[in-house]
C-alpha cells in the first residue's frame, strides 16, 4: 500500500465520525422537548407570532428536510445566528477559536517538555529514587481535578506570590504580559496529560529496552547514550505520539474548565455561556467545530505516525 | 479475591478510604457538627477552629459538614451514572456480540463515533442539549459511559459465544435471551467490576467538574464541585474552603483509582492496555 493510499484511507475514516457526531447532535436537539422558538421570542409573544417565527425558521418542515437543509448550510459555513448576540454563529466561533488553539498548543508543548523526558529518564533509571518519586507524582497528577488545581494555582501564584495575573489574556504570546497570562491556564491543562505522558513514555521505553535489537546494539559496543537516543527512543515514542493526539482532544475538553476559571476568551468559555443561555444554534455550531477538531487531530496523528514509523508505508 | 486485594497496599488504602467515605455519606445527618445549609453571618469566613474544624465559608456555613454531606452527592452521582452506562452499555454489547451481523456492525460504528469524542466534550455537549442541572449531568456522564461498557461486553460476548458451554446450552434448546443472561453475562462480570470501579473516579471527577462550571448541582447544594466554584469568590480571605474541598475530591478519586487498578491486575489483566 502506498503512502497516498494510507493518507486517503485515514481521511475517509474521519468523515463518518464527523457525520455521526453532527447527526446525533441534530436529532437529539430536535427531539428533546422544549421549543427554541419560545426562547427566542419575548415571553409576551402571541401564538401567531410563534407560528410565524416557526415558519420563518423552517421548523415546520419534516425532520429529514430540516436535516439536509442544515447540512447544506453548514457546508457553506452558515450555522445560523446566535440567539443571544444575534451575530452569525460562525463569526462567534472564529473569534474565539484562535485563543483555544493557542492555549492547547502551549499546553501540549508544556506537557511534552515535562512528561516525555521524565518518563524516559524514569525508565532508564528504573527503580531509583528519581523513578519512584516521578511515578508517585505522575499517579497523583492523573487523579488531580483540574478545576481544583486551577483554583490552587490562582491562590498561590496570583494572590499570594503575585507572579502571574489571576485571569484574562493580556496580549499576544510574543509579549511578556501575554506569556505571563497564558502560563497558569496552560499549566493547568498540561499537568494531567504530562502525568499520562510520563507514565506511558516510561512503560514504552522499558518495553523497547527489553528487545533483542537493543541487546545487539549494546553488543556491538555502542555507548549507552547512543543506544538510548538512536535506537530505543525512536521506537519508544511511537505510542507516545498516538497518546499525544488523543490528549489533544482531551485538552479541548479540559480547556473548557481552564478557560472558565482563568477567563480565557476561547471556545470553552463560549460553550459554557451558550449552554447557560440555551443558545441552541451556537451549541450546535460549537459541537460541529469540536467534531472537526477531533477528526483533524486524529488525522494529524495518523500522518505523523507514517512519518515516524517507516514500516507503515510498506 | 478479597485477600489478594488487601495484600496490595495501595488497594488497601483505597478500600479503607472508600469505606470511610461510605460511612460518612450514610451517617451524615447524625455525625455532622452543623447543618450544612444553615448560614451564620457572625461566623463568615472563619478559619479552622474547635467549633468549625475546617472553617466556614462566605455565608458562615460549616465546611466540614458540607464536605461530609457532599460525599452523599458524589457517591450517588457516581453510582447512578455508572448504572445508566452499565444497563444500556451491557445490554447493547450483549446483543451485538451474541447476534452479530448488521446489528453488530451498526453498534461498532456507533461506539467508534462516540469514543472518538473526548469524554468531557461529549458530557458537555449532552448537558448543552438537555440543559444544566444535576440530573442531566448524571445522564450525560451515564451516556458517555455507554460505549465504554458496550465495547468491553461486546468483546467478551464475541469470544464467549463460541465456547463449548454456550454451544452445549444451545444444543439442549436454550433460547437467545437465556444464553445471553445466564451464560454469557456471567463471563463479562470480572471486566464489568473492574471497569465500573475505574469509571467511578472518572464519573465523580467529570460530574464535579460540570458542577464547578455551574452546569450541574446548583448552590446552596453541598456538592463538592459546586462548593469549589462558590469558594472562588472569597479565595484570598478563606483559602481553606477550596483547599479542603479539593483535597477530599482528590482523595476520593485516588481511592477508586487504587482499587480499580488492583482489581484489574487480579481479575482481568487483559484490560491493561
Amino acid at each position: 500500500m502506498g503512502r497516498n493510499d494510507y493518507v486517503l484511507r485515514k481521511v475517509l475514516v474521519g468523515i463518518p465520525v464527523l457525520i455521526g457526531v453532527v447527526t446525533l447532535v441534530f436529532f437529539i436537539l430536535h427531539l428533546t422537548p422544549g421549543d427554541p422558538v419560545r426562547l427566542m421570542l419575548p415571553p409576551d409573544a402571541s401564538e401567531e407570532d410563534i407560528v410565524r417565527m416557526r415558519e420563518h425558521l423552517g421548523l415546520d418542515d419534516p425532520l429529514p428536510v430540516q436535516y439536509f437543509r442544515y447540512w447544506g448550510r453548514a457546508i457553506r459555513g452558515d450555522f445560523g445566528r446566535s440567539l443571544r448576540s444575534q451575530r452569525p454563529v460562525l463569526k462567534e466561533i472564529t473569534a474565539r477559536l484562535p485563543y483555544t488553539i493557542e492555549l492547547a498548543i502551549v499546553a501540549v508543548i508544556l506537557s511534552s517538555v515535562i512528561g516525555i523526558p521524565v518518563g524516559v529518564i524514569s525508565a532508564v533509571k528504573q527503580d531509583t529514587i528519581f523513578d519512584n518519586i516521578s511515578r508517585a507524582i505522575a499517579f497523583l497528577g492523573v487523579s488531580l481535578p483540574s478545576f481544583w488545581l486551577a483554583t490552587m494555582f490562582i491562590l498561590l501564584f496570583a494572590l499570594v506570590l503575585g507572579w502571574f495575573p489571576p485571569s484574562g489574556r493580556d496580549g499576544p504570546l510574543w509579549t511578556l504580559a501575554g506569556l505571563r497570562s497564558i502560563f497558569m491556564p496552560a499549566l493547568t491543562l498540561a499537568v494531567g496529560s504530562a502525568a499520562g505522558l510520563a507514565r506511558l513514555a516510561r512503560s514504552s521505553m522499558l518495553e523497547v529496552l527489553r528487545q533483542d535489537y537493543i541487546t545487539v546494539a549494546r553488543a556491538k559496543g555502542l555507548g549507552e547514550r547512543l543506544v538510548y537516543t538512536r535506537h530505543a527512543l525512536r521506537n519508544a515514542l511511537l505510542p507516545v505520539i498516538t497518546f499525544m493526539g488523543t490528549q489533544f482532544g482531551y485538552l479541548l475538553g479540559g480547556a473548557v474548565i481552564s478557560e472558565t476559571v482563568f477567563a480565557w476568551p476561547g471556545m470553552g468559555q463560549l460553550a459554557v455561556n451558550a449552554i447557560f443561555f440555551r443558545d441552541y444554534p451556537l451549541i450546535q455550531g460549537i459541537v460541529f467545530f469540536y467534531a472537526i477538531g477531533v477528526v483533524l487531530v486524529n488525522l494529524a496523528v495518523d500522518l505523523t505516525y507514517a512519518l515516524v514509523d517507516p514500516r507503515i508505508s510498506l | 479475591m478479597l485477600r489478594q486485594l488487601t495484600k496490595n497496599r495501595m488497594a488497601l488504602i483505597g478500600i479503607i478510604l472508600i469505606c470511610i467515605l461510605v460511612v460518612l455519606a450514610v451517617a451524615a445527618p447524625w455525625i455532622t457538627p452543623h447543618d450544612p445549609l444553615s448560614q451564620s453571618l457572625r461566623d463568615r469566613l472563619a478559619p479552622p477552629s474547635r467549633a468549625h474544624p475546617l472553617g466556614t465559608d462566605y455565608y458562615g456555613r460549616d465546611v466540614l459538614s458540607r464536605i461530609i454531606f457532599g460525599a452523599r452527592y458524589s457517591l450517588t452521582i457516581g453510582l447512578i451514572s455508572i448504572g445508566i452506562g452499565l444497563l444500556f452499555g451491557a445490554t447493547l454489547g450483549l446483543l451485538a456480540g451474541y447476534y452479530g451481523g448488521m446489528l453488530d456492525r451498526l453498534l461498532a460504528a456507533l461506539i467508534d463515533v462516540l469514543m472518538a469524542f473526548p469524554g468531557m466534550l461529549l458530557a458537555l455537549a449532552i448537558v448543552g442539549i438537555l440543559g444544566p442541572g444535576l440530573f442531566n449531568v448524571m445522564l450525560a456522564v451515564g451516556i458517555w459511559s455507554v460505549p465504554i461498557f458496550a465495547r468491553i461486553v461486546r468483546a467478551v460476548s464475541l469470544s464467549t459465544r463460541e465456547t463449548e458451554f454456550v454451544l452445549a446450552a444451545r444444543a439442549v434448546g436454550a433460547g437467545g435471551g437465556r444464553i445471553m443472561f445466564r451464560h454469557i453475562l456471567p463471563a463479562c462480570i470480572p471486566a464489568i467490576i473492574v471497569l465500573s470501579t475505574l469509571r467511578m473516579s472518572t464519573a465523580i471527577l467529570t460530574a464535579a467538574g460540570l458542577s464547578f462550571l455551574g452546569l450541574g448541582a446548583q448552590p446552596p447544594t453541598p456538592e463538592w464541585g459546586s462548593m469549589l466554584n462558590e469558594s472562588r469568590g472569597a479565595l484570598r480571605q478563606a483559602p481553606w474552603v477550596a483547599t479542603f474541598t479539593g483535597l477530599v475530591i482528590t482523595l476520593t478519586v485516588t481511592a477508586f483509582n487504587f482499587v480499580g487498578d488492583a482489581l484489574r491486575d487480579i481479575l482481568d489483566p487483559r484490560l491493561r492496555q
